[in-house]
C-alpha cells in the first residue's frame, strides 16, 4: 500500500515530465486503482482523445500497463472483454533515477551504450532502427559518424548485460478474473495491484516472447540467444525498453558495498563487490553465494585486491557476517544482503533521531533498537544513565512522533502501580519513515520547480540567477541522495 | 500429654505478651503502636501511606492523625522517593533510606548527579583508551588512586558506567585470552576494550535536509500556508 505522499510524488513526477493532462490521468489511476477508459474519462472529466493520448504516453513510458479481462456487463449474464489500465507506481518513481541508470551503464559499458540507453529513457520504448536513427542524426549534428553495425554491437552489449529488455505484449489477457482481487484494487490500492497483477502480466508476456512454458517466471537465460538470432530480432521492428529490475539490482549492490566500505573499510567493500559479482545463486535476490576460489579470483581482478591474502579475505568475509554451507560443488560462503540493507535502514533512522532529537534521544533510541523485548522506563534510565525525568520526556516525544511504541502495564500489589513499557515497532516505523521520505522528496521536487521558475524571471539579474542555480544544484543533489535512502526502504 | 500441650500453648503467649510490652514504645496508643511497628519493620525501604492503609485498615483521617503524631514525637520521619517524587515514604526516625529509595549511587541529596556520571564516564573512557584492555578492578584502583571522584568510586558505579558504554557501542566486553593486548589480564577474566572501528553516526539523507527535522512537516502541503515554496527553513538552508 503506497502512502498518500508517495502517490502525490508519483503524480508530481508525471506532471513535471509530461504536463498537466497526463499528470491528471496518471493521478486518477494512482488514486483509484485499475480503471477502464470510460471510467478514466468520467473521473477526470477530460475528453476521450485527451485521455487516450495521455494513456498512450504513459504506456509508451511503461508508467501504465494495459490488460484485458473478461467482465460481466449489465445484468451480469453477458461477459465481455474489457481493457483495464493500471498505473505502475514503481516505474513512475524510477524516473527520479534516470541519471543514476545512465551513470551505471557508462561505467560498465562505456559512453556509446550510455547514449543508446539515454534514447530509450527519453522515448520509453523504441525499435532498434528508431534508436539507431536517433543516434545517427545526433552524431551528424555533432559532426561525427557512427555506423549501424557498431551501434548494433553496442546495443547487443546492453541486451546481454540485461540493461535493456524486449517490451512485453501490449495488452495481455488475464484469465480467469479474480473478482475479489479486482474489487480490492478499486479500493485505492494502486500499488497493491501493481505488485500482484503486474508480475503475472510481465511473466505472461515474456513467456510468449521467449517461448518459455506458461506459468514459469521469466528466465534471464532465455534472452541469451545466439548473436545471429539477435541480429534478426534487432532488425525486425521489435520494441525495446529499459530493464528497471536490473538497475535496481545494481543500485542495491552499490548500496551494500558502500555500507560495507563505511563500516569495515575499503577491503570489505572490494570483497563484498567481488562476492556479488561471482554470485552463483540466481533465484534468491536477497543473498549471494560463492566459493572462496571464485571470490579470490574476482577480488584479484579488482584494483587493490591483488595484495589481499587468503586469510585476510576469510577474516573480512567473517566480519561481513557470512555463513558457510556445503554443496556438491564444495564449500560456499553466503552473505545475506537483506541484513546489510537492514543496517543501512537503521543507520538512516538513527541519524534522523540524532539530528531531530539530540544525542540523549539517540542513545535511548539505539538502546531500544537493539532490544528484542519491551523495556520499562526506569530500566532504560538505569541502563543509559540518563535521569528518569529526561528519559521519560524523550520517550514520550519519540512515541508521539511514532518512533516508539508504548504499552501500559498495571502491577497489582498493595496498591496499583502503572508501568510504561517501550519498544521499537520496526514495521510501523519503516512505513512512517518511508511516508516522510516521500513527503520530503515531493517538497524537494516542488522547490526545484519553484527555483526554476524564479531563474526564468531573473534572466536579467546575473548574480541572483547564479545564487538560484547554486541553490537548485544543492536541492537536486539532496533529492538524489534522498532517493538512495528511499530505495533502501521501498525497492531493496 | 494434655497438660503438657496446654502448658506449651500458654507459655509462648505469655512470652510474646511480655516481649511486646517490652518493645512497645512508651507514650503510644494502640493505633500508633501498630503503625509504628509496621513502619519500623520496613527499615530503610520505608512504606507509603496507601501501603499502610492496605496493611492496617484505618480510615484516612485517623491514619493521618496517627502519622502526624508519630512524626511529632520523632518516632518516624517522612522522606521522598528519588524515583517517584510525589510519593511520601514513612520510615523509622533512626533509619537511613535504602539505595532504592534514595535513587542509588548516582543520586546526591535526592537528585540525579549528572556531573558525577559525566566525570566517572570520562575517566573510565580515558583510562580504557590509555591502558588498552582493562578490568573493573583496574578502573576502580586507577580512579581512586588519582582521586578523580571525591570519596572514591564503587564497583557498582563502574559496572553502571561500563554497561552504558557497552549499550552506546563505545566499549566491548571480552574475556582475556592472556596473549597480545590481554597479556596483563589473567586468562578468562572479563575485561573491556574500546571498539576499534567505532563509526561516527552517519549523516543521513533525511537528516541533512530541512524536511527531515522540520517541526511543521505535518502541516506542510504543496499549496498550503506552509509549503516548500514559502518555507523559511529552505530559505535559510539555501542562503536565499
Amino acid at each position: 500500500m503506497v502512502s498518500q505522499h508517495g502517490l502525490k510524488l508519483a503524480a508530481r513526477l508525471i506532471t513535471s515530465h509530461f504536463g498537466d493532462l497526463v499528470g491528471k490521468v496518471c493521478e486518477c489511476l494512482l488514486r483509484r486503482g485499475t480503471l477502464s477508459l470510460l471510467e478514466i474519462i468520467r473521473f477526470t472529466e477530460l475528453s476521450s482523445s485527451q485521455v487516450k493520448n495521455s494513456i498512450l504516453v504513459l504506456i509508451q513510458h511503461s508508467c501504465v500497463q494495459a490488460f484485458s479481462i473478461p467482465r460481466p456487463v449489465a445484468s451480469g449474464a453477458e461477459i465481455r472483454t474489457v481493457t483495464q489500465y493500471m498505473a505502475l507506481f514503481d516505474n513512475i518513481l524510477h524516473r527520479l533515477r534516470f541519471s543514476k541508470f545512465l551513470s551505471i551503464v557508462q561505467t560498465d559499458l562505456g559512453l556509446q551504450c550510455r547514449n543508446l540507453l539515454e534514447g530509450l529513457l527519453q522515448h520509453g520504448r523504441l525499435t532498434f532502427e528508431q534508436l539507431a536513427e536517433r543516434e545517427v542524426s545526433k552524431k551528424q549534428f555533432e559532426g561525427s559518424t557512427s555506423s549501424q553495425d557498431s551501434l548494433r554491437v553496442e546495443f547487443d552489449r546492453l541486451v546481454h548485460a540485461r540493461y535493456v529488455e524486449r517490451c512485453p505484449k501490449p495488452e495481455p489477457f488475464v484469465s480467469p478474473p479474480v473478482e475479489d482481487k479486482l474489487t480490492s484494487a478499486r479500493k485505492r490500492g494502486a500499488n497493491l495491484v501493481n505488485i500482484g497483477t503486474d508480475e503475472v502480466l510481465e511473466s505472461k508476456t515474456s513467456d510468449r516472447i521467449s517461448d518459455v512454458p506458461g506459468g514459469h517466471k521469466r528466465k534471464h537465460e532465455a534472452l541469451e540467444i545466439d548473436k545471429e538470432t539477435e541480429a534478426v530480432i534487432v532488425e525486425s521492428g521489435v520494441l525495446w525498453r529499459v530493464n528497471f529490475e536490473k538497475f535496481v539490482q545494481c543500485l542495491k549492490k552499490k548500496a551494500c558495498v558502500a555500507n560495507a566500505r563505511l563500516r569495515l573499510g575499503l577491503d570489505a567493500g572490494i570483497i563484498l563487490e567481488a562476492m556479488i559479482e561471482s554470485n552463483t545463486t540466481q533465484g534468491n535476490k536477497n543473498s549471494v553465494q560463492s566459493s572462496l576460489e571464485n571470490i579470490i579470483e574476482a577480488v584479484r581482478g579488482k584494483p587493490g585486491g591483488i595484495s589481499m591474502t587468503l586469510e585476510h579475505v576469510r577474516v573480512i568475509l567473517e566480519k561481513l557476517g557470512s555463513s558457510l554451507s556445503s554443496e556438491e560443488s564444495g564449500v560456499l560462503y553466503e552473505i545475506d544482503l537483506k541484513a546489510i540493507i537492514r543496517i543501512c535502514q537503521t543507520d538512516e533512522v538513527e541519524a534522523l533521531v540524532l539530528k531531530k532529537y539530540g544525542e540523549v534521544a539517540y542513545r535511548i533510541f539505539r538502546f531500544l533498537a537493539k532490544q528484542a523485548v519491551v523495556q520499562e522506563t526506569d530500566h532504560i534510565s538505569d541502563v543509559t544513565l540518563i535521569e528518569k525525568k529526561i528519559t521519560q520526556g524523550i520517550l514520550v516525544k519519540l512515541w508521539k512522533d511514532d518512533y516508539l511504541e508504548m504499552k501500559k502495564a498495571i502491577a497489582q500489589g498493595s496498591g496499583q502501580t502503572q508501568h510504561f513499557l517501550w519498544s521499537v515497532n520496526w514495521d510501523e516505523l519503516w512505513e512512517h519513515i518511508l511516508d516522510d521520505m516521500y513527503h520530503a522528496a515531493l517538497n524537494l521536487s516542488q522547490k526545484i520547480s519553484h527555483i526554476l521558475e524564479q531563474e526564468q524571471e531573473a534572466l536579467q539579474d546575473k548574480a541572483k540567477r547564479q545564487r538560484l542555480q547554486k541553490g537548485r544544484l544543492t536541492l537536486e543533489f539532496s533529492l538524489l541522495k534522498l532517493d538512495d535512502a528511499l530505495m533502501l526502504f521501498h525497492d531493496f | 500429654m494434655a497438660e503438657k500441650s496446654a502448658g506449651k500453648r500458654v507459655l509462648p503467649q505469655k512470652r510474646s505478651r511480655a516481649e511486646s510490652e517490652k518493645d512497645r514504645p512508651p507514650g503510644l496508643n494502640e493505633n500508633e503502636k501498630s503503625i509504628y511497628m509496621l513502619i519500623k519493620s520496613r527499615e530503610g525501604m520505608g512504606i507509603s501511606q496507601p501501603d499502610i492503609r492496605s496493611a492496617i485498615s484505618l480510615d484516612i483521617r485517623t491514619l493521618n492523625k496517627v502519622l502526624d503524631s508519630l512524626q511529632t514525637k520523632q518516632f518516624i520521619k517522612m522522606v521522598n522517593s528519588a524515583r517517584n517524587k510525589r510519593a511520601k515514604i514513612y520510615m523509622d526516625f533512626h533509619c537511613q533510606p535504602s539505595s532504592e529509595l534514595s535513587g542509588g549511587h548516582w543520586f546526591t541529596d535526592g537528585h540525579f548527579d549528572e556531573a558525577l556520571v559525566g566525570a566517572v564516564r570520562h575517566s573510565c573512557l580515558t583510562l580504557i583508551k590509555t591502558l588498552g584492555v582493562v578490568t573493573v578492578d583496574d578502573l576502580i584502583s586507577s580512579i581512586n588512586k588519582r582521586n578523580i571522584v571525591v570519596g572514591g568510586v564503587t564497583r557498582a558505579q563502574i559496572d553502571d558506567i561500563l554497561q552504558s558504554l557497552k549499550v552506546d557501542g563505545v566499549v566491548d566486553e571480552l574475556r582475556s585470552s592472556g596473549i597480545g593486548d590481554f597479556s596483563r589480564v589473567p586468562v578468562g577474566k572479563v575485561c573491556y576494550k574500546i571498539v576499534a572501528d567505532k563509526k561516527q553516526p552517519l549523516v543521513g539523507a533525511m537528516a541533512s535536509i530541512p524536511c527531515g527535522v522540520c517541526p511543521r512537516i505535518t502541516e506542510c502541503t504543496p499549496d498550503g500556508i506552509i509549503s516548500p515554496d514559502t518555507c523559511v527553513y529552505y530559505q535559510n538552508w539555501l542562503g536565499f
